[in-house]
């Protein structure tokens, strides 16, 4: 009878009907339709008639079942790992006072906006078989061997760390610090009231960033394609499983392998462990009251950062380097033939990336906008399940998008293979949950009643969105459109399933220099691709301040 | 008479927040009507399903049973923004991103007035509300109490056919409340919009409405004038809801058309008035409601009762005592406190209850 009731009421209102019907059509062929496909076919591996033999294949023979295990033993490990130095990195920023926050806190995000497979190159830079310390300064001497899980380890930490250290420090910032006051005015020590109080209430916090962490681990195509050596993952086996040897059933079962623990890993953190939260992160977080540290304390935590960040910047500093050399590992004299080259065989790689990203951006920010104000806003049938939809494809691996592409648009009348849209189409919907979380978190700062003042002061549903809810979305819109740029420009691993002669893109392009040992080249390219990334940074900020309504009021206040 | 806006056995289910299978009745099979012009209120303590009912009016909430008509159309299938209605919200839900002059043109824009119209009007209405020159200014650079005139501003320039009212007060400190009551009684006397206004602050439904509407639990407990909710509540919650009281048994000695003799546990007599059509019968049981401020301190021997003072709490203009008796501790109001002289903490006291603060309700 409710449900009559709300569906009578959408009728009445067309644009708003038309939206979430548009909505719901293009999440059902463009996120659920590609990853059935994945499943399907995973089924059939004759072409007819399903069976189970591909799994029980992938599950009897070594040279299957190996990737599973080992891609479960990384996800485990950097997720730890990656969550005890967030830990210590977000807890020495909001809590110990360490000197040059700002610095160690932009430190930490290179990881984030770079592109996957940078720091890879720079392991290979500096420890592989021509590499700067182990073949230029110790000669050979120590047998580092980069190539394998602890190679994976060290640079897939470094990678995904960053995403533990910014949930971490917003759960800290979130913990009241009149908790430790009073801890200690119990007359608990520091360490006690830490062990005892602040850990335990940040635990929340560090399941969900363990988690993140182990699902973008699993999900990891780009370091483990150039660094796995004889180490198998999953992502790599299921993407040579179907490039290489066309055995398009066992690299859709490897992906559905790939799938499940990162699905399960994303719904325990979003539905079981957001309630589980003590903290409501939506909150103002307090104001700063930091317990001033003992000198050590401080200097230990201080020594700690800055270790950390010195790593980051040897890392990156490699590769800026390595792209100003001739010949890495052989001829390190300076010259500019890599950028030349990048800029002029490299630059069709370039116009395609930008001109895909710059196309799917808008889409893919307006579309997670009108989702986020529908899921968020709106009274409908289905409205959750919508949502969950939405925010699917973070849980999946590019892996799996990728090959559910490949398979889902090869034929009429869909026939998208080969062309741009393919391409444009993975960027939008990839990067849709970005947009619908940030639109969902803006909507929820905003007090429902504005709207209601609309509606009741005579604006359709369609008006007050574009009026109302619009402009105050816009910071969220644009922090959307930034990702969804960034990370189009920089994806991989979804994407070089649907790449195709005519549509080329920079991150491929940096594959193939790495293949042919040109790591200067790599570098290079790397470079040009963060300096899109730096540029696209500015322009975003510079069009935020122009169209935010906050500016506007901070401007009329002076 | 026929009324302007109706209501008519509204219900309002809603999903419990608590399990998925059960269900809150936030507002239980209610009917009442406002005639034009007139400002009625919905007062009750938290959770009483008034804020529910104003939303169901404003079209914020679908009915789950019931009708609403205004002005004699049913209203239950328009959205809010097809409704002749408009609403002042609790949170004033200001557009943070629009200056004062556009928050108040912007019913008017939808509207679609030529540009030159809604200027006047919007300046006239800042006259009203008193907020002229203030026009280019965003809400977050004003005040609580300017906020609170925009957001009356907003919800009057549309010329509603009603005024939905959702606490408007609530977020605004003790004296500007007060200030603003007082203002808002002269704009309803002076523009005689037709207006709901929600409140579970007791003062200002009694300042503010010609009728109000007292609720519990989803459900309206009585309908009629301030003072005549005062004077004869019709049972021990709106007795105890509006205004203070002391609560004493007794039983019906006597009854006449509109008044009563009550008799007291301790055998006293006294008369009290009753409201025209009541059903109390000789012999019934009753609940005796004294108003601590029609209570005055006597010797013993004409006191309907006694006691020891055991507080007393001087407030300037006021003094109040307990004051235990065998029927309980009683609550005693004196005003204008320095002209009399008054008893001291264990002295021993005779009260004399004012035949006007006497009510009688139904005993639970």
């Amino acid at each position: 009878m409710y449900t009559f009731k709300q569906i009578k009421r959408i009728w009445n209102e067309p644009v708003l009907l038309a939206m979430i019907v548009l909505v719901v059509v293009l999440l059902i062929v463009f996120v659920i339709y590609p990853i059935a496909m994945v499943f399907f076919k995973s089924l059939q591996p004759t072409g007819e008639g399903f069976d189970l033999s591909v799994y029980k294949a992938l599950f009897t023979k070594k040279y299957f079942r190996a990737p599973f295990f080992n891609s479960l033993k990384l996800g485990v490990s950097v997720a730890s790992v990656g969550v005890l130095v967030g830990y210590i990195f977000a807890y020495a920023i909001t809590r110990v006072n360490i000197p040059g926050k700002v610095f160690f806190r932009t430190a930490a995000s290179f990881p984030i906006i770079s592109p996957p497979f940078v720091i890879a190159l720079a392991a290979i830079l500096l420890f592989g078989r021509n590499g700067f310390i182990t073949h230029q300064l110790l000669k050979g001497k120590l047998n580092v061997e980069i190539y394998g899980f602890w190679g994976l380890l060290v640079v897939e930490t470094l990678a995904y760390f960053p995403t533990a250290f910014m949930t971490l420090e917003g759960i800290l910032q979130s913990i009241d610090p009149a908790l430790e006051e009073a801890s200690l005015s119990l007359k608990a020590s520091k360490w006690k009231t830490f062990w005892r109080v602040t850990f335990p209430l940040s635990m929340p916090g560090i399941l969900a960033s363990w988690l993140l962490v182990f699902s973008q681990s699993m999900a990891d195509f780009g370091n483990p394609l150039i660094l796995s050596g004889n180490y198998h993952v999953l992502s790599v086996a299921a993407y040579l499983e179907i490039t290489g040897s066309y055995r398009i059933p066992y690299g859709s079962g490897l992906a559905i392998l790939l799938l499940i623990p990162t699905l399960i890993a994303f719904f325990v953190q979003r539905y079981w462990l957001s309630r589980k939260s003590y903290i409501t992160v939506t909150g103002k977080p307090s104001a700063m009251r930091i317990l001033e540290p003992t000198k050590w304390v401080k200097a230990i935590f201080t020594l700690v950062s800055a270790f950390l960040v010195g790593i980051i910047f040897l890392f990156y500093g490699t590769v800026f380097y390595g792209s100003f050399t001739k010949l890495w590992g052989v001829d390190h004299s300076l010259t500019l033939d890599n950028y030349r080259y990048v800029f002029d065989i490299g630059s069709e790689y370039l116009k395609d990336t930008l001109f895909l990203a710059t196309i799917a951006t808008p889409f893919s920010g307006v579309l997670g906008m009108i989702t986020a104000y529908l899921v968020a806003r709106k009274e409908f049938p289905g409205r959750r399940v919508v949502e969950a939809l939405s925010l699917l494809t973070f849980a999946v691996p590019g892996t799996v998008v990728g090959i559910g592409y490949l398979l889902a648009f090869n034929q009429r009348p869909l026939m998208l293979t080969g062309t741009a849209l393919i391409i444009i189409l993975v960027f939008v919907f990839r990067y849709l949950p970005v947009g619908v979380q940030n639109g969902v978190a803006a909507l929820y700062q905003i007090d429902p009643a504005i709207e209601e003042a609309s509606l009741d002061l005579g604006a359709s549903s369609y008006r007050t969105f574009w009026k109302i809810t619009m402009p105050l979305m816009m910071p969220a819109f644009f922090a959307a459109l930034f990702y969804t740029f960034v990370k189009s420009m920089t994806a991989i691993s979804a994407v070089i399933f649907v790449v195709s002669g005519k549509w080329q893109l920079i991150t491929v392009a940096i594959l193939g220099s790495v293949e042919n040992s040109d790591l200067a080249q790599a570098a290079a390219f790397s470079y040009v691709l963060i300096g899109f990334v730096v540029i696209a940074m500015f322009l975003l900020r510079w069009i935020t301040n122009l169209f935010s309504y906050q500016e506007r009021i901070r401007r009329a206040r002076a | 008479m026929a009324y302007y806006v109706e209501v008519r056995n509204l219900v309002k289910v809603f999903k419990s927040h608590a399990s998925r299978s059960s269900t809150v009745r936030a507002v239980d099979g209610i009917s009442f009507g406002v005639r034009e012009g007139e400002l009625i209120t919905l007062l009750g303590p938290s959770g009483c399903g008034k804020t529910t009912t104003l939303r169901l009016v404003g079209g914020f909430e679908i009915p789950t049973e019931g009708d609403i008509f205004i002005d004699g159309v049913r209203v239950n299938d328009q959205p809010p923004n097809a409704r002749p209605t408009s609403m002042v919200f609790q949170s004033y839900a200001l557009f943070p991103h629009m200056t004062v002059f556009e928050n108040i043109a912007y019913g008017l824009k939808n509207k679609r007035l030529p540009s030159d119209e809604i200027k006047t009007k919007v300046l006239e209405t800042l006259e009203i509300v008193g907020l002229q020159e203030l026009e280019k200014r965003y809400p977050g650079q004003l005040s609580g109490g300017q906020q609170q005139r925009v957001a009356l501003a907003r919800a009057i320039v549309m010329e509603p056919k009603v005024l939905l009212l959702d606490e408007p007060l609530s977020n605004l400190d003790a004296k500007l409340r007060e200030q603003m009551r007082v203002e808002l009684k002269k704009l309803q006397t002076r523009l005689r919009i037709t207006s709901i206004y929600v409140t579970h602050d007791q003062l200002e439904a009694m300042t503010l409405s010609d009728r109000v509407v007292v609720m519990k639990d989803g459900k309206i407990v009585q309908i009629d004038s301030p003072e005549r909710i005062y004077r004869f509540p019709t049972n021990k919650f709106v007795a105890g809801f509006i205004g203070k009281a002391n609560f004493l048994k007794g039983k019906i000695g006597k009854v006449w058309e509109e008044s009563c003799e009550l008799v007291m546990t301790n055998g006293m007599k006294l008369e009290a008035d009753l409201p025209k059509g009541h059903n109390f019968e000789v012999g019934e049981e009753v609940l005796i409601v004294v108003r601590p401020e029609g209570i005055s301190f006597c010797e013993s021997s004409q006191a309907h009762i006694v006691g020891h003072v055991i507080s007393r709490i001087y407030t300037g203009g006021a003094a109040s005592f307990e004051v235990e008796t065998d029927q309980g501790v009683m609550t005693v109001e004196v005003t204008n406190p320095l002209a009399l002289a008054l008893p001291s903490i264990d002295e021993n006291v005779g009260l004399s209850f004012s035949r006007t603060a006497v009510a009688v309700v139904k005993a639970e």
